[in-house]
């Protein structure tokens, strides 16, 4: 499976990494290698650990179309929840918003992913490159 | 039995609903109305601006606020015409500088503002939602260069002086 960076995961990773959301080499070690997993989606058995990934969903069981989350817990000195959206459509897996997991934002990141998810489907994103 | 004079409440309707109560709480009118015309066209935005009505804490209603912004912003700034927009990539191995950059222009760019009064007094000149240009500053993703031009007009400067290599 192709792994496209959109414009929107790159500024998240940008702000993330602004906050110290995440250490340099847990970014090296684990995120980036966990995001390379896509690749041979839904192959890796990582993808079958609900902790580490699943649907996004809208509240009340609603998921959004072609909408998932790829999850760790405990990441950076703040021992943050981070979550990474991605849009699985056709044989692309297209890198989204990424995010702290704090408070009520999980609902407002999945409205976020799935208007993103309208937007790519119009062709209506930016390419920013391949992982 | 059903009371035939109570009036089934729309979507349009519950839009205008909310485009009221954002205007009363005193968010830019251009907002509102850019907010209310992308949330006919899309559940999504729709759905956060129900969010934002239901929310009492401020400072996620704020980030709300600034998630529509970017909405707003990426509806007038992304091709219509189904090519995507394909930019300079940046190597892995970059990133790092990239993000020192950013973070220097930012400081340079608050300092600009905090001259003319600040944030809030900024964001009213520029008809822009105060969250929105915090966030700008305050975050280390790239600013739109459009938001720059915004500013930059609103200030009397020259687009030279607030010229980023990093913007989208």
């Amino acid at each position: 499976m192709e792994v496209m960076i959109t414009g929107w995961a790159l500024q998240s990773y940008l702000d993330l990494k602004h906050g110290h959301a995440f250490a340099d080499r847990e970014y090296q070690t684990t995120l980036r290698p966990d995001a390379e997993r896509l690749k041979v989606f839904p192959d890796d058995p990582k993808f079958k650990v609900r902790g580490f990934w699943g649907p996004a969903t809208k509240g009340n069981g609603v998921n959004v179309t072609d909408g998932y989350k790829m999850k760790w817990d405990s990441v950076g000195p703040g021992r943050n929840e981070l979550r990474l959206c991605v849009a699985i459509i056709g044989s692309k897996a297209l890198l989204c918003r990424a995010y702290i997991k704090k408070g009520k934002n999980d609902l407002r990141e999945c409205l976020n992913l799935e208007r993103h998810i309208t937007l790519i489907r119009q062709g209506r994103h930016i390419d920013r490159g391949r992982i | 039995m059903k009371n035939p004079q109570k009036k089934v409440e729309t979507r349009d309707d519950r839009i205008m609903v909310v485009m009221n109560e954002m205007s009363h709480s005193g968010l830019p009118n251009s907002f509102v109305l850019d907010a209310g015309n992308l949330a006919r066209q899309d559940n999504s935005i729709f759905g956060l601006m129900e969010l934002w009505a239901a929310e009492s804490d401020m400072e996620e209603r704020a980030e709300i606020v600034a998630d529509l912004q970017d909405h707003i912003d990426d509806d007038r700034d992304l091709p219509r015409d189904g090519t995507t927009t394909e930019v300079p990539k940046i190597s892995f191995s970059n990133l790092g500088a990239v993000a020192g950059d950013i973070e220097n222009f930012k400081a340079k760019l608050k300092d600009i503002i905090d001259r003319q009064g600040g944030p809030v007094a900024v964001a009213k000149m520029i008809g822009m939602p105060q969250p929105s240009l915090s966030r700008l500053l305050n975050s280390g993703s790239m600013p739109r260069r459009s938001t720059l031009y915004k500013i930059a007009k609103a200030l009397n400067l020259s687009v030279t002086d607030l010229a980023g290599e990093w913007v989208r």
